[in-house]
Order: structure tokens, then sequence, then C-alpha cells
């Protein structure tokens, strides 16, 4: 009984350091009189209060027995080594299966069913993440996107919540109307595909949408702009749109950045009275700078040119400020 | 095919002479620091054309990426190395490693592209067989009927899942998409989301 007690507090002694401030807080904290803590002194009192301490045994942290889980050992010699499990002939001995989907000679199902070309030209068709106008509110509302500036794909994507892979040929972001009826901010948005309620939302607010395209390479550039101009390459040209999407972009109806002005100025006084809503005047308004904010249509970053070059403010790894200078 | 795209493209890109751009005299220090490798799209430089031709290049003091090797070399070395083009690598003799061939990998089984169509919510459809076989002997409502697609069912679908790739799996963002109602299944408390 004593060299159990002996070996019980020597176990006690080689676990009570790695949990001993836990130990002491909680006998500090659930029994402050010293007289108690006097008691204790015996290994077994310690051990015993420590496991009075711990949670109970449940299936959440309990971890599987070591030995019960089968060892991936091959069997060899006796212990059936002969063909380790496998049969002497056959498909389960050669590892030949029938092909999946395979029917025994019958026409498989998935030849069986005539050819519909569901994904025809999906290769060809471009893609729009959605991003409605209710995500957008709340972007605003939380402050991460900042409304007296204009937004662009590098706001929304600086904002580390939505992001898009022109790799999987991703276009930009397709603004949708879900919180339409509650949308209150007043901002000069650039999208990539936008429908004519979404317009209308925006603009009754007083605010301005224009639809523009970016080809991949920009994309590229402009989803990660930091991570662009660490490559030290200079900003590309925005490509124009292709053929099948000239048609979207030069149209006034859609804000399109290729469209007239002017019909622009039409089209959103037409669009007020269809949806009944008295339209702001641009002119008068403060923001009027911010809101008529546009890029160049070969433009990719907002203030920043096609062919420049962004230099870190901080000398370039190897280069002395006089080397710099001397350049 | 005899040559890849990929590799073409890599070996395009390898090589300075083509892959480096004309970059403004503006901004030198970058440029020399930076030896700059540019984007190469189907071959063609984007950058002499347009505003770019109106930056002038830095001229031979700007060292390319793995060109000062080059320069190291003796005329005849050289010779030998590029007998046609007098010390420029020829670009079409070198073909870069292919890393990632369809070896070793899986490949979509083509004919389930072709005549099936997957659901985001994980179903797989199709359209009816025989209907265009036997129409003379059909009435109107089975030919209406036959002209219908419809669900495969669990075991066909998992089977459809495990044929293609993930390129297939993934959720597609089209615009106008005739299929956009059928994408989600809020219904069904497995296949619902907020």
């Amino acid at each position: 009984m004593l060299e159990f007690e002996s070996d019980l507090s020597t176990l006690v002694a080689i676990i009570i350091p790695c949990i001993h401030s836990y130990v002491s807080t909680y006998l500090e904290w659930s029994c402050t009189s010293k007289q108690i803590q006097m008691a204790l002194r015996n290994g077994t009192d310690r051990a015993l209060a420590l496991i009075r301490t711990l949670p109970r045994v449940s299936a959440f942290n309990l971890r599987p027995d070591p030995a019960s889980r089968a060892d991936g050992k091959r069997p060899r010699g006796q212990h059936g080594g002969r063909r380790h499990g496998y049969p002497q002939k056959g498909a389960k001995q050669r590892q030949t299966f029938p092909r999946l989907g395979f029917e025994n000679g019958a026409v498989p199902f998935y030849l069986r069913i005539p050819k519909e070309n569901y994904y025809k030209g999906h290769h060809l068709r471009r893609q729009y993440p959605p991003l409605s106008l209710h995500q957008l509110q709340t972007l605003i509302d939380t402050q991460r996107i900042n409304p007296s500036e204009p937004i662009d794909l590098a706001t929304i994507c600086n904002t580390k919540i939505f992001s898009f892979n022109p790799g999987y040929r991703h276009f930009g972001f397709h603004l949708t109307d879900d919180g339409m009826d509650t949308f209150q901010a007043k901002i000069n948005i650039e999208v990539q595909w936008v429908t004519e309620p979404v317009i209308a939302a925006i603009e009754k607010n007083g605010g301005t949408i224009t639809t523009a395209y970016y080809d991949v390479e920009s994309l590229w550039a402009i989803r990660d702009p930091e991570h662009f101009f660490q490559r030290g390459i200079p900003i590309m040209k925005r490509m124009l749109p292709p053929e099948d999407a000239v048609e979207y972009y030069t149209d006034p109806k859609f804000r399109g950045y290729l469209a007239d002005p002017e019909k622009i100025a039409e089209e959103r006084f037409t669009l007020a009275q269809k949806y009944g809503y008295e339209l702001p005047d641009l002119s008068s308004d403060p923001q009027k700078e911010l809101l008529l904010r546009r890029k160049d249509p070969k433009q990719v970053f907002f203030g920043l040119q096609p062919g420049w070059i962004l230099i870190p403010k901080l000398p370039l790894h190897g280069m002395s400020p006089k080397k710099l200078g001397s350049i | 095919m005899a040559f890849s795209f990929r590799a073409v493209l890599k070996t395009l890109t390898s090589f300075p002479k083509i892959g480096t751009r004309n970059f403004g005299s503006t901004f030198p220090s970058v440029a020399k620091e930076r030896s700059l490798t540019g984007r190469v799209q189907n071959g063609q430089n984007y950058c002499n054309t347009g505003i770019f031709s109106r930056w002038g290049p830095l001229g031979s003091n700007v060292p390319q990426r793995g060109f000062h090797l080059l320069k190291q070399l003796t005329p005849e070395v050289k010779e030998k190395l590029f007998p046609l083009q007098n010390g420029t690598p020829l670009v079409e003799s070198s073909r870069g490693l292919v890393q990632y061939g369809f070896k070793g990998r899986r490949k979509t089984v083509k004919a389930v592209v072709h005549r099936f169509f997957r659901l985001d919510w994980g179903a797989w459809i199709r359209p009816r067989t025989g209907r265009h076989n036997k129409l003379w002997k059909k009435g109107t409502k089975q030919r209406k009927r036959a002209r219908t697609h419809v669900f495969c069912n669990s075991q066909q679908s998992f089977m459809l899942d495990k044929m293609v790739t993930r390129f297939w799996h993934r959720k597609k963002y089209y615009v106008d998409d005739p299929y956009e109602s059928y994408h989600t299944r809020p219904n069904f408390w497995i296949t619902h989301r907020r």
C-alpha cells in the first residue's frame, strides 16, 4: 500500500509540474483558506483534487485506444502472406476493375442518354460573381468601404471579403438587386454587370453607376494592386471589350463606360420617370466632383496612368541611396 | 499535338528579349534594379504598341535577366551555341519543361459533359432517351413528355460526379443563366442554404 502510494505520488510529481499553474490557480480560486492548502500536501490528495477539477469523461474528450486501430501492415509469411489477402486470380488479384460506369457490355447509362450539349461554349462565356446591394450597404455601414471615394474593383477586393478569380473566367462583379429597397448610400460605383432596377436604386439616392469592362490582365492587376506593383512592371493599358460585349458596354441604358454621356443623362431621366422617383440634380450637388469622376477607358487604376511604374518609398533591396541618386 | 501552347509560352517568357517591355526613362531606377520580365500573350508583346511606344527603351546598359551570362561568352562559343543568330538565342530551339501534363491526373469523361448538366446543389439533369425515336406512334402527350428534362437519381449523380473533374463541380456565375432558379434547392433541408 505504501509502495502504491509512493508510486502514485511520483506519478503525480511528474504530472503536477505540467499543470501546476493550472491547479494552483484553481486552488487559489476555489479554496482560499490556507488550512485546506496545507491538507493537500500529500501527493494523492493533490491528484484527487486535480481530478475533481477536470471535466467529466465524455465522447467529446475521449480519443480512441491506440491498440484499437488496426495497423496497415501488409501480412507476411504464415500470417496470410502468400497473396496478402487477395485471391489467386481475377480482377481483384490483378486490380483490373471495369471502368467507372461499365455495365457488363450493355450500353452504359452515361452513353445511353442523347446528347444535349448543355455546356456548349462554356469556355467563352464570361462569369460575373454576384454582389448584392444589401452586401454593398453592409460594407459601407461597417466602414469597410469609404463612400466618399469612387468604388471600383480594387475597393471591393480590398475589403478582403469579396473577391473573384480571373483564372475561372470571372470578369468582375455583378451588382444584384437583393436589398434594393433598403439601399441608402450615395455612391459613385463602377461594376461589370448590372440590371435596370439596381441602377434605379443607386440613382434614386443621388449616386452614379458605371459598367466597365476589364480584360483578364488588368483584372489580375486590380484584384491585388499591391502585388501587381511589387512586380515592378509598367501599368498596362486596359483593353477594349470583346465583340460580344461591345453592345452592353456602349449602351447608355446600362450606363456603359463607352456610351455617350449625353445619352446617359437622358436615360437617367427616363429611368426616373419609369420608376417614379425624383432625379437628384447632379450639377448642384456638393459632391459633384466625386460623383462625376470616371476612369479613362484604357485606365486600370484611379489616378495612375498606363505605362507608369510605382517605386516603393523605401530603397530597393541592394540599392544604396547613393547608387539610387546616381541613376 | 506536336507541341503544347503552355510549353511554347513558357519558352517565350524564359527569354528576356521577348518578354521584356520597353519601360519609361522617367523611372530608370526601378527599371535597372528589376529586369522586367514582361507578360507575353499569344506570343505578342503588348508594350510595343500605342502608349508604350512613346516611352523610349533604356538601351544596352540595362542588365536583362539571363543575358549577362551570354555577354561573358567568347564569340566562338556563342557561334557554337547559336550558329544561326549571331549570339542571339533561337527561340524555337528551346522548349521549356512541361510540368503539368495530362498523365497522372484524372480527366473528364467528355461523354458525360455532352449529355448531362450539373446543378449547383449537386443534382444532374439529362434529356430523356428516345425523344427523337418512333415519334409517329407516340401521341401528343408522350411527345411532349419526351422533350422534358429529368433528374438523375442519387446513384447516377454520384457516379457522374466521379467521372468529371472539379472544374465541373465549381459554381458558374453566368448572367442571364436559364438554369438560374434550378441551381438552389431551398425547400430541402440538406441543400438549403441561407
